[in-house]
């Protein structure tokens, strides 16, 4: 078997993140124990860096779309934006590494192993074409992350929640493969493209219906959405926080890519089949997740449900791509993908900051890192560290959707597109969602600025400190000036849909 | 001034004055105000170079356009008009005055109360400059969390309770208006002839939304915009959060809110709702009326009832503001022009009494009606001050409180003349609670031994003042130079509502080169007299 240039072209950027995963696996087993484990970091960002550097060159070369493997991977625009997203939280959270993985007392060459695993598996599965890459992307970066939520290994919590995930993570890439036989028993393919002519030129099995809602069903699991996002709060609650602000942005935004292609290449034609599930379950999405989130007294827990509520809102824009009238539109996928996007810093920004606040406590086996979790940890912040304390409002105030910041300008040109294909309806109900949502985000804004301080024992690191400012910074670059990020938001659903 | 974009120094000077605030050291705090100072006052002194050199033209005054989110055709679009650039004069003078009126007051997070007020500072005049939708949207947002910030963290006890009412009250009409801008924004997307470029601004919204969206929908526009406006106002039924926020907000928080902030509610129907969608607003104007006329009563009512002096004020406001909805929606000259002059007497008047409240309460460390007495003897000047205020509010002939009412019911009357009788009855409950709340503070025998040593006002009080008292002279005696630099915005406004009315034949109110009109001379001659009788009075 020989590779073309084009198949290269297409492998690449993940293929660099995962060795260098791999080799700082290796590495790691040379390097001193409990002595500097800088090389590690440096391997990481090296692969970071060169994935990305690669999608670059891409880019300036013009971007074309190129097709890899016999049509089994391909790198588009939607690839790009994914993987941008990817690399840019992957990049956020190695900042601090070194010193986060020493206070968890976790192993380090398995961290930066399993962080790079799964980053180099979603940005194959934002470009994957086919339902098997699809299959087996998803399920690497979903491995990985089972290991990465139970890697305090000491800590019961943690425990729990990666024992949740798998279970349920299991069951629903169950429902997936089900779905995925059943599209390949009615038009013998597993290429989406292919899949996508097959079924629109003949009759069209009953089985793709049930197929098409099983693939839903799994992908509707990982993303978090109402009825299948029971194990969101307490996986994300249990997981060390840096894990979760890891899984909380990227899977949501690879997620939401594969979606996004799958809708786009195999069933624009089969939209009466899929258009109301992802109607009914955007609106459950955006309901539950809100009110069962103002509902939370932890502020890790209560981010975690609010994720649940921000992917009804990217299900908005999904659902929305069938207009009331029956027209399909890309326009709403550019939003879904401009607001996975913007949603990777204010959430990576909110999460760190909580990691920024954590402290050393007593746990069961020996001493133990805990990250700040209950508004009284956060009580009276506003005065004792004034700088993070608006970072967290920022960032809270832009998950409420609130301008100047990104939240607000991903919401805007979501609720715009769901109105211009006639969805008042779902831009209503997620516009009364935001309302809700702003009391709980604001609540923890009163907690910092108008209480009391009930703890004072945080020990902030200034590699977190400075994970927070940047994506800070990036949460109101994305407000302020989000034009070019949109271009490349529209520019990536253009090429999709037949 | 040629090319200087002097709209975006007036938003974003204060702004920056607010970021390099930050970087002052907690232990300098007469740096941290004199720093504030310098901005606010710097702003000031900029807002009234761009009225000096403000003239009526065909577009907007000062315009400046940057495209900002090319793909949904929103702009950095910036300009005044008449209207716009009264309110942005009157944000300027508010602000240096109520960090002057605060300058003793803070006690706790010194800097960060001095940051918040310029950066409420910014987002004000953002509002009053926007000329593009989707900007004005955003600063009507960012406004928001300063003073949500400044009531919640140098508020009163309830403090908490009253911001996050503040917010979700305010945000639950900013959402709803955010839904009917997106909705009208499609419409002028779908719309043939409509430049690309114009898609957000508001001018062109004003021209061309009127005849592209049917009567029956624009019902709807208007109420999701109308109701996000009435909130701000706030107007009867949605008023409930205001009394909150205002006795538990700071003095500067109450004395800005009173001053700028609820204006924008009231500019936001003249500049917003009523032009975009005149149908709508012509066929629901009496029922704005009638609600103004009930929130006069109620306010006034309500007032009377109140043992807070905040707290009377606060539903003074509520009594006021009806006032000026009901001039908006009379669909005449006369009222609109109240209606809008009255913003600004509203402004001055209600802005110094907060003030006033300020300075007793930092002496005595409470605010209950019945919790003084005999002032007048112990505080001479505060007592004068606060008498021409008071007047000035219940609307004295000679104080600018007179000439807005006047025109107001003049105009309402026309009209609605059962409402406006109704109105007027709002004039006279004024008169009774302001003089009842006056009597009971500075008459009779203090209520407590240790009121006879309070010290009478300090210069720093006095100058932050003097400019309102000298203001509610000469607008009481020359409104003419505000009511001309309105004229043009609120005559498109009657029009609207009003669209048989016959503008040659209302009477002239403003401009009267030499043979002023003779309703206009009564109203001088009037004015006159009673400023001095006031004088006299006084000076007994």
């Amino acid at each position: 078997m020989t590779f073309t240039a084009a198949d290269w072209t297409t492998l690449a950027p993940g293929l660099v993140v995962i060795l260098a995963g791999l080799l700082a696996v290796g590495v790691d087993l040379f390097l001193p124990k409990g002595g500097s484990k800088t090389p590690l970091v440096a391997i990481s960002y090296a692969g970071v860096g060169g994935a990305t550097w690669l999608l670059y060159q891409h880019n300036m070369a013009g971007g074309q779309s190129v097709t890899g493997f016999g049509g089994l991977l391909v790198l588009d625009g939607l690839t790009t934006m994914v993987s941008y997203a990817v690399l840019a939280a992957t990049a956020l959270l190695l900042l601090p590494s070194d010193v986060d993985v020493r206070r968890r007392h976790v192993p380090f060459g398995e961290y930066y192993g399993l962080i790079l695993l799964s980053a180099g598996a979603m940005m194959l599965l934002a470009g994957s074409n086919d339902f098997l890459m699809i299959f087996v992307n998803l399920e690497v970066l979903s491995l990985a992350l089972y290991v990465l939520t139970g890697i305090t290994r000491r800590n019961p919590r943690s425990n729990e929640a990666a024992m949740k995930y798998f279970v349920t993570g299991a069951f629903a890439t169950g429902f997936l493969l089900f779905g995925i036989a059943m599209l390949y028993g009615a038009t013998g393919h597993f290429q989406l493209a292919d899949i996508g002519t097959a079924l629109a030129k003949g009759p069209v099995s009953p089985l793709v219906g049930t197929g098409l809602a099983l693939v839903l069903v799994g992908f509707a699991f990982k993303i978090g959405a109402v009825p299948f996002h029971m194990w969101v709060p307490d996986v994300y609650e249990g997981a060390p926080t840096t894990t979760t602000a890891f899984m909380a942005v990227t899977v949501k935004a690879a997620g939401v890519g594969a979606l996004v292609r799958i809708l786009l290449e195999v069933a624009p034609g089969q939209a009466g089949m899929w258009a109301g599930l992802l109607w009914g379950m955007a609106i459950a999405t955006m309901v539950v997740g809100n009110l069962v989130a103002a509902q939370q007294t932890s502020v890790k827990r209560m981010l975690a449900w609010s994720s649940v509520a921000h992917t009804g809102y990217v299900l908005v824009a999904l659902a929305a791509m069938v207009g009331t009238d029956g027209k399909f539109s890309t326009e709403p996928a550019a939003a879904a993908v401009f607001y996975v996007f913007s949603y990777t810093f204010m959430t990576m920004g909110a999460f760190q900051f909580l990691v920024y606040l954590g402290h050393e406590a007593q746990g069961p086996a020996g001493p133990e890192w805990q990250d700040a979790e209950s508004l009284d940890d956060l009580a009276g912040l506003g005065r004792r560290r004034p700088w993070a304390a608006l970072a967290m409002t920022l960032f809270l105030v832009s998950l409420g959707g609130f301008p100047p910041t990104a939240g607000f300008v991903g919401k805007l040109f979501l609720f715009q597109a769901a109105v211009k294909q006639g969805h008042v309806a779902l831009a209503i109900i997620g516009v009364a969602a935001s309302l809700v949502s702003l009391y709980y985000y604001l609540r923890v804004v009163v907690w910092m600025f108008m209480k009391e301080p009930v703890l004072e024992d945080e020990k902030p690191n200034l590699w977190v400190g400075l994970v927070v400012v940047a994506s800070a910074v990036l949460t109101l670059l994305l407000g302020l000036l989000p034009d070019a990020v949109w271009q490349l938001a529209a520019l990536s659903v253009r090429g999709l849909a037949g | 001034m040629g090319s200087l974009p002097m709209l975006s120094i007036l938003i974003f000077l204060p702004a920056v004055a607010a970021l390099l605030l930050s970087f002052v050291p907690d232990d300098k705090p007469e740096l941290v105000k004199g720093g504030a100072l310098a901005a606010a006052l710097a702003d000031f002194v900029l807002s009234l170079v761009a009225l000096n050199g403000f003239q009526e033209g065909a577009g907007l005054a000062y315009a400046e356009a940057i495209p900002w989110i090319p793909a949904l055709h929103a702009w950095y679009r910036l300009g005044v008009d008449g209207l716009a650039l009264s309110m942005v004069v009157l944000t300027g003078l508010i602000t240096p005055l109520a960090i002057m009126g605060s300058w003793h007051a803070v006690h706790k997070q010194l800097k960060g109360f001095f940051i918040a007020l310029l950066l409420l500072e910014s987002g004000m005049m953002g509002v009053f400059c926007a000329a593009d939708l989707l900007l004005f949207y955003v600063f009507w947002e960012v406004m928001l969390i300063p003073m949500a910030l400044l009531i919640g963290i140098w508020g009163g006890p309830r403090r908490l309770y009253a911001s996050v009412k503040f917010v979700l009250y305010t945000m639950a009409g900013s959402l709803l208006m955010f839904v009917a801008i997106v909705y009208c924004w499609l419409v002028m997307t779908n719309a043939r002839g409509v430049a690309p470029d114009a898609m957000f601004q508001i001018s062109a919204w004003q021209q061309a939304l009127p005849t592209l969206i049917e009567p029956t929908v624009q019902v709807w526009l208007f109420l999701a915009f109308a109701i996000s406006f009435a909130i701000k106002v706030p107007m009867f039924p949605v008023h409930t959060w205001l009394p909150d926020a205002h006795v538990e907000a700071p003095t500067a928080g109450s004395v800005i809110l009173a001053g700028v902030l609820l204006k924008m509610g009231s500019y936001g129907f003249l500049r917003f709702a009523i032009p975009f969608f005149p149908a709508a607003a012509a066929e629901l104007a009496s029922v704005f009326v009638w609600l103004s006329v009930i929130g006069i009563v109620y306010g006034s009512f309500m007032a009377m009832a109140q043992t807070d002096i905040k707290k009377l004020i606060a539903y003074s406001s509520v009594a006021h503001l009806g006032f000026v909805m009901a001039g908006i929606f009379s669909g005449t000259v006369e009222g609109a022009q109240g209606g809008v002059l009255q913003m600004v007497n509203h402004g001055i008047s209600t802005g110094a009494l907060f003030l006033l409240v300020g300075v007793i309460y930092e002496r005595a460390h409470t605010r209950g009606v019945k919790d003084f007495g005999g002032l007048a003897k112990i505080m001479p000047v505060y007592a004068t001050i606060f008498l021409i205020v008071t007047l000035s509010s219940i609307g004295l002939p000679g104080t600018n409180g007179f000439v807005g009412e006047f025109l107001i019911l003049l105009g309402t009357f026309q009209t609605y003349p059962v409402a406006a009788v109704v109105g007027a009855l709002g004039v006279v409950l004024g008169a009774v609670y302001m003089l009842t709340l006056y009597r009971n503070v500075f008459f009779g025998a203090p209520a407590k031994e240790e009121w006879k040593s309070l010290p009478d006002m300090t210069g720093l009080e006095l100058a932050t003042l003097a400019p309102l008292l000298v203001l509610i002279f000469v607008l009481g005696l020359l409104p003419t130079p505000l009511l001309k630099l309105t004229e043009a915005s609120v005559t498109d406004v009657v029009t609207d509502l009003n669209p048989l009315i016959d503008l040659k034949a209302a009477p002239a109110l403003v401009d009267p080169p030499s043979g002023s009109p003779v309703m206009w001379g009564a109203l001088q001659r009037g004015s006159n007299e009673a400023e001095a009788f006031v004088t006299a009075e006084l000076s007994r």
